[in-house]
């Protein structure tokens, strides 16, 4: 017990530390290599298609994409949220969304729409939902999407 | 005088056999043999000659058989017949008990020969030789044991050996003849196998060969029943002990020798992975960037975040006249906390609730569903009849796109 606590166990540990120190020495020898191998490929997600923003703003975006979509005179914009900014293990989520109101089919269509947009950011939620008005009993159907972009920190 | 070498051994392998012989004024004549017995044979390993009992003594290698003999003017020798040999043990120092007295006895040729020593004196000299650190095996008087060497015999019927001559007659002693002076002529040469040793050295020899036969399992004297446990303790600490410390301190040495080695190359990498730290920091990054990368890839081409305006336009589709519907909600939001402003959405759920006519057209309505291939399940999480008979229906959809 004593020559293991006093002389193996030491060994063991100088010969699992020189395992870890030998791979990173290993690492350090080709590193050069490694590098420009992670460069290459991180340059290859950079230049995915859809990674180049178009319109900066999100909240012009929906009002864009809505006021460009064909449903345009049929669907009524009722709310569009500012941008939720989420980060998370170097990952940032911004989320943004919009209440449309209209005629189910349109909605369905404006739904279409933005699916098909090539902007950064998915739908991520989208509820239709009944709504009545109080003041003029006048019952209309609306959906509230969420648009969810993620970036590297 | 031929003797063999060679005779019937039951024990031991490497024996010391000391004859030490007091004269008068404390003059000393010792004699030691140490003899090792290898396929059936004995050989001498080293004879000595000395007149001082402490030189002779550091001779005697520690951890092996000492069987000692005592002779001269504290020892008593008497030759008697085999039935009266008790009563002259009582008889042969009137006014003296027998516990005062260490005896042994000698089978002769028809008769028995005694000897005492008084105890005082075995106890004082074997003190003197355990303090130099030896243990006595065995202890005998006189010069005796002789008759075990095999071959020896006398010319003109006695062997001369210093102090005695002993008259043997088919291997037995008959009687012999004591001298408190040692003659010259007792001293001469022996062939010993192929080895010359002087007459000196005889009865010492004689004491390794009557180790090698004697059985001791019936010897049962108490000053040396110690002596030989203390023996065996000894032997059995040097053949297990001792080695297994030997073995472990060998392998702390190989391992301390190791324990450097890995040392010595730890440090020499350690240096060129610290001239190169900045490299293996950039690497890191460059690996913490692709993996966000990968998981952002994999986000955007989540399929599921692609079909939300298909599902609606299928769920509705297959809407029943009987029923209405009053919310369609695609991977609705968990559990929203506004004040930590977090999004999280269940992805691959959908939740409807709406009224209906009938439990019949929700059932035709969940049929409808789960023809649906991207349909998974659906399972109704709550239904509820109003007064008016219209029921209120809360369904639960699983969908997977990814078949």
């Amino acid at each position: 017990m004593l020559a293991y606590l006093f002389g193996f166990r030491k060994s063991i540990e100088a010969s699992r530390e020189l395992r870890s120190v030998r791979e990173q020495a290993e690492v350090v020898k080709n590193a050069e290599t490694l590098k420009t191998g992670l460069e290459v490929r991180l340059n290859e997600f950079d230049s995915q298609p859809g990674n180049l923003k178009v319109i900066e703003d999100d909240q012009e975006f929906i009002l864009t994409t809505i006021n460009q979509s064909s449903v345009k005179s049929q669907v009524r914009i009722i709310e569009i949220m500012g941008t939720d900014t989420q980060a998370d293990n170097d990952i940032i989520r911004n989320t943004y969304g919009a209440t449309v109101e209209g005629a189910f089919i349109d909605l369905v269509n404006l739904l279409r729409t933005f699916e098909e947009a090539g902007h950064d950011g998915n739908i991520v939620s989208a509820t239709f939902y009944r709504f009545s008005d109080n003041k003029t009993r006048k019952a209309s159907t609306r959906m509230k999407f969420y648009l969810q972009e993620i970036k590297a920190l | 005088m031929n003797l063999h070498g060679k005779s019937i051994f039951q024990k031991g392998s490497r024996c010391a056999g000391l004859y030490l012989w007091f004269g008068n004024d404390s003059e000393l004549f010792a004699s030691l043999v140490i003899a090792v017995r290898r396929n059936e044979v004995v050989r001498i390993e080293s004879a000595l000659f000395s007149d001082s009992l402490e030189d002779i003594i550091r001779k005697v290698p520690g951890n092996i058989p000492l069987i000692l003999s005592l002779d001269g003017c504290h020892v008593v020798h008497r030759l008697v017949n085999n039935d009266s040999a008790d009563n002259t043990l009582f008889n042969t120092l009137q006014g003296s008990g027998t516990n005062d007295f260490y005896f042994g006895k000698h089978e002769a040729a028809e008769m028995m020969i005694v000897s005492l020593i008084r105890k005082e004196e075995v106890s004082k000299l074997i003190g003197l030789i355990n303090r130099e650190g030896l243990l006595v095996f065995d202890l005998q008087l006189g010069p005796f044991s002789i008759d075990r060497l095999t071959g020896i015999s006398g010319d003109k019927g006695g062997i001369e050996i210093p102090f005695y001559t002993l008259f043997l007659e088919n291997g037995r002693i008959t009687h012999f003849e004591r001298s408190y002076n040692n003659k010259t002529r007792n001293t001469y040469p022996v062939e010993f196998g192929n080895d010359i040793i002087s007459s000196e050295f005889l009865v010492s020899l004689s004491l390794c060969y009557d180790f090698f036969q004697k059985d001791y399992s019936k010897d049962n004297s108490e000053i040396l029943a110690a002596q030989r446990k203390e023996l065996i303790a000894k032997r059995l600490l040097s053949a297990t002990l001792l080695p297994f410390l030997l073995f472990v301190f060998i392998l702390l040495t190989v391992n301390f020798a190791l324990l450097l080695n890995l040392d010595k190359k730890n440090r020499i990498l350690s240096s060129s992975v610290t001239v190169g730290k900045h490299h293996l920091i950039q690497i890191d990054s460059l690996r913490k960037a692709l993996v966000i990368r990968q998981k952002i890839f994999d986000a955007k081409n989540d399929l599921g975040a692609r079909y939300l305006a298909y599902f609606s336009d299928r769920i509705a589709s297959r809407v029943p006249p009987e029923i209405t519907l009053s919310t369609l909600n695609i991977y609705p939001q968990k559990s929203p906390n506004q004040k930590r402003n977090q999004y999280l959405f269940s992805d691959g759920l959908i939740t409807i609730s709406g009224l209906s006519g009938s439990t019949v057209s929700l059932e035709k309505y969940l049929e409808n569903l789960s023809s649906f291939w991207w349909i998974e399940s659906v399972r109704i999480t709550g239904y509820s009849m109003e007064k008016d008979g219209i029921g209120l229906f809360n369904l639960e959809i699983s969908i997977s796109v990814n078949q």
